[in-house]
Formats: C-alpha cells, structure tokens, sequence
C-alpha cells in the first residue's frame, strides 16, 4: 500500500446524522434562548416554590418600592412582591399561550392537510377563507372577538387559537403539497406502499419538524398577542394576573415607580425574543435549503 | 358614526404615514450601508436590532419613552394630539414619539426581509458580471443589488401597512392619542358593535388596498413582472 492511498478520500458532501436537536443547541443562540424558555416554564411551574414572598401578601409599608435585595423587582401599588407576580403571572400567560398555540396547531395543520390533498374546488374554498381570515390585523381580529365571546381565560385561549390558525394553515398546506409532489413520495406511490405507510412513514415524519418549528413561533405570537390585549384592558380579567396585566398596572402608576412597569416588560420581549430565535434556528437547521 | 370616525381618523392616518417614514429611514439605509460596507461588527449590530425589535411589543418601546420623556427630559410631549390643520408643528411634535414606537416595530421586520433577499441576490450571476466589469461595490449595490432584492421587501411593506391600525391599538393607548385605535378599545368596553364593524371593514379596506397597490408596483419596479400570470 503507498502512502497515498491510506489517505482516507474527503466525501463530497457529508450528511449530518447528528439529530435535529443536536444540530439546533450547537448554535449559540439557540442553546441560550433554549436554556431561557426552560428556565421561563420551569420557573411558572415551580412559582409556588421559588417565589420569595405569598402573591397575596400585602405590605402597606412598602408601597412601590424600587428594586432591593428583599424586594428584587421592586413591589406593587398594595406592596406586594413583583419578582413573585411576576413568576406567577407567567403561569398565567404561558399556560394561555401552551393552549392557544395547541389549538392553533391543531386546528390549522388539519385545515392545511385537508386543503393539500383536497386541491381543487375544496382546497380552493379553504385556503381563500385562510386569506380573508388574514386581512385583519391579528390584534383588532382579536379585539373583534373579545368584544363578541367576552375576556374570560377560555374564551382567550380559543381566540388565540383561531387568530393563529390560518397562517399555520397556509403553511401547513405548502409543506405537505411539496411532499406531495416530492420524487420520493411519487417513488413510495409507485412501488404500492399502503395507505398508513404513505402517511405515518413517508409525509409525517417530513412534516413534523416544519410545523414544530411553527408552534414555537406561534407561542411568541400568542405571548406577544395576549399580552397586548391584557394591555389596554381586554385579555385577562383582575382577579387573574398575567405579565400584560402587570404591566397595564404598572404603566397606570408610572409615576409612582418607573420600575413597575419595567419588569414585566422585559420578561415578556425576553421570552418572545427566545421563542422566536429558537423558532427562526429551528427552520433553519431543519430545512437549509428554504430559508 | 361616521362623524365619529372622521373625527379620529386624523390621528392614526398621521401617526401611521409617519411611522412608515421613520421605519423605512431606518431599515432602507441600514440595509444598504451593510450591504456595501459588509463590517462584521456592524452585521451583528443589525441582525441584534431586528431580532430585539421584532421581538419588543410596541407598548414597551412606548413605555421606555414615556419613562424618558415624560420623567427625564421633557421636550417632547407623551399625550394626547393636535390636529395637522390646526397647528402643524405642534401636531408632528404630538406624533413624533408614538411613531418612533410604531416606526421601530416596522423597520425591523422590513429590514429583515431586505437583508436576507440582499444576501439572496448578492451571489446572482449578473453580481460578478457587474464587479468583473469593474464597478464599484457602492454602484452594484445602488443599482443592480438593491431593486433586484426590493420586491421581497415590498410585499412585507405591503402587509405591514395593511396592519397598521393593529398596531395602532396598542401605541395610541399608550400615548392617550384619539384615534381609531383608542376608539376601537373604546367601542369593545361599550360593546358598540356598529362601530365596531364600521372600523373592522375599514381595517380589511386597507389591507386590500395595500395589496392591491403592492401588486401593481411589482410591475414598475421590475419590467419581468409585467404582463399576465399571477404571483404568490
């Protein structure tokens, strides 16, 4: 054997067989907004641990206190703690948006798949209701339907559901056409496979991962929609407490303590903006070649 | 009703002509100045820019500058609205701050698409025909890179400007501005559906509009376009 042949030969294109996962944490950004959302949940979960003070417990001492050591994120126009409304706001606000962005994904990857393998008259009808459903901005759509169902926390978490399930649709429908029309689904076709093959083996596993990586961005939306309802007044209702109804009370007692509105301010552009670059590095580690 | 409308409509057509004008004074340049200078430092300050700004929901930006207006230095004013024929330098005075929260949450989506269909375009093939013919980076961009990669960006101009009123709900309560906004909350708290529908069609109205106009500019802005066939 010479020496040139123990080189080994440099293949022309390695595959990555590394999973998804793997590939999505090996990117900085990612792995952080990653270790920041489950810090985020895990903190919900765990508020009745974690939180330093009961979300009850009123100090008529310490009315609007900047932020100290025993009040981190400062306290509330009856004193309570913020750092602990905060962390039990956020179980409101991600449970509503966990349920919304379920609905969501249920609702419009079925309107989708039934409009891709339905194309023609049925699949037309469909995504032209998807369309017109999209010509309202999605906050007034959801004003429109606060106005019509009431705020409570259910009928949120539908609207938010419906108000994102178009667009999961339209892209529900693109995704599963172009596996429709992929060489190896035509291939899988041709050589007879059954029906339940067809499905669970050959588009399923094709199109989960492009709507995964949707459902994260539909969570920042959710997020990003409920609080702004909450904002001016129409999402979640007092007694219930979310980040948006913490600060729509602190902007009303902005000149008491600027730090009031602040904190819940900057968790929520926190955990929109990790939702979105895990969504955004999802689809990009999944599919390289459309984005 | 239709008093009531005309009566707002001042306040967020003004906010909303003027939010387009700072987002677009920040997403066009940004982009074209990182497309011709290509500095990493600055790539990294824009890619951080658009992902905190789509990120950052309006009434926050909004917040942070009533905090600073209205507490620290006050030379501008963070409530209410004159009207343009009224007074109007004291009318852009009561619009400025509300459209530079509405204008940031435009830049950064349009700059966005801008600068991934300027990386898109910028390994085209008529690209190296125009630096092999020796022209300067700041040409190749200013002629061929940026109207080649502007037409992806339209169609999200498009969109953005047909969701303006959303986005009006949230800046013009921030800002105490009586608008169609601050109305549109205000006819939800009373339950008046027939304004409501009133300015739901209007919102619809102008989606289809801004569409409509994005798709004849296609035309315009690239003579391929023209002519039949329909564009997804």
């Amino acid at each position: 054997m010479s020496a040139l042949a123990t080189e080994p030969l440099e293949p022309a294109f390695v595959y990555e067989r590394s999973s998804a996962l793997v590939r999505l944490l090996k990117q900085p950004a990612a792995a952080v907004a990653a270790v920041v959302v489950a810090l985020l949940v895990i903190s919900a979960i765990a508020a009745p641990l974690i939180a330093p003070y009961s979300p009850t417990a009123i100090e008529f001492t310490h009315l609007f206190a900047a932020p100290s050591w025993a009040h981190l994120f400062g306290t509330d126009e009856l004193g309570r703690d913020l750092l602990t409304r905060v962390l039990y706001g956020g179980r409101t606000s991600l449970e509503i948006a966990a349920a919304a962005t379920a609905i969501a994904m249920i609702v419009g990857t079925l309107w989708g798949f039934v409009a891709a393998f339905r194309e023609g008259w049925t699949g037309e009808v469909l995504m032209r209701t998807a369309d017109a459903a999209m010509a309202m901005p999605v906050i007034l759509l959801g004003l429109v339907l606060v106005a019509a169902f009431g705020a409570s926390t259910l009928s949120l978490v539908i609207i938010l559901g419906v108000l994102f399930s178009p667009a999961t649709a339209r892209l529900a429908r693109s995704t599963l056409l172009t596996e429709l029309h992929s060489e190896y689904y035509l291939a899988a076709v041709a050589v007879g496979a059954p029906a339940r093959r067809l499905v669970l083996g050959e588009l399923f596993p094709n199109t989960v991962p492009v709507m995964l990586a949707r459902a994260t961005l539909v969570a920042a939306d959710a997020i990003f929609v409920e609080a702004s309802l909450s904002f001016v007044g129409l999402g979640v209702q007092p007694p219930g407490t979310s980040w948006g109804t913490l600060l729509q009370a602190g902007y009303t007692n902005l000149y008491r303590s600027y730090w009031y509105p602040i904190f819940p301010g900057i968790v929520i552009l926190v955990a929109v903006l990790s939702l979105n670059v895990l969504g955004d590095t999802l689809q990009k580690v999944l599919d390289p070649a459309r984005s | 009703m239709t008093t009531l409308i005309q009566e707002r409509i001042g306040a967020t057509v003004e906010l909303a002509v003027l939010a387009m004008i700072i987002g677009l004074l920040i997403a066009i340049p940004a982009a074209t100045i990182g497309a011709i200078w290509r500095n990493r430092w600055f790539d990294a300050a824009v890619s951080g820019f658009t992902a905190v700004g789509m990120a950052t929901p309006a009434f926050l930006t909004g917040i942070v500058l009533v905090i600073l207006f209205g507490l620290k230095f006050r030379v501008l004013p963070i409530q209410g609205y004159v009207s343009f024929d009224h007074h109007p330098i004291a009318s852009l005075k009561t619009t400025l701050l509300p459209a530079v929260t509405l204008g940031i949450a435009v830049a950064a989506p349009v700059l966005r698409i801008l600068r991934a269909s300027i990386a898109d375009v910028d390994s085209a093939p008529y690209i190296r025909t125009a630096q092999g013919k020796g022209l300067v980076r700041r040409d190749i961009v200013v002629r061929h890179l940026l109207p080649n990669a502007s037409i992806p960006a339209l169609t999200v101009i498009g969109v953005i400007v047909g969701s303006l009123l959303g986005g009006a709900v949230v800046v013009e309560y921030v800002f105490a501005r009586p608008g169609l906004g601050s109305l549109m909350v205000t006819s939800v708290f009373q339950r008046d559906y027939a304004v409501l529908q009133a300015l739901v069609l209007l919102a619809a109205a102008t989606f289809i509009l801004a569409s409509l106009i994005v798709d004849l500019l296609y035309g315009v802005i690239d003579p391929r376009l023209r002519g039949g066939g329909r564009r997804s």
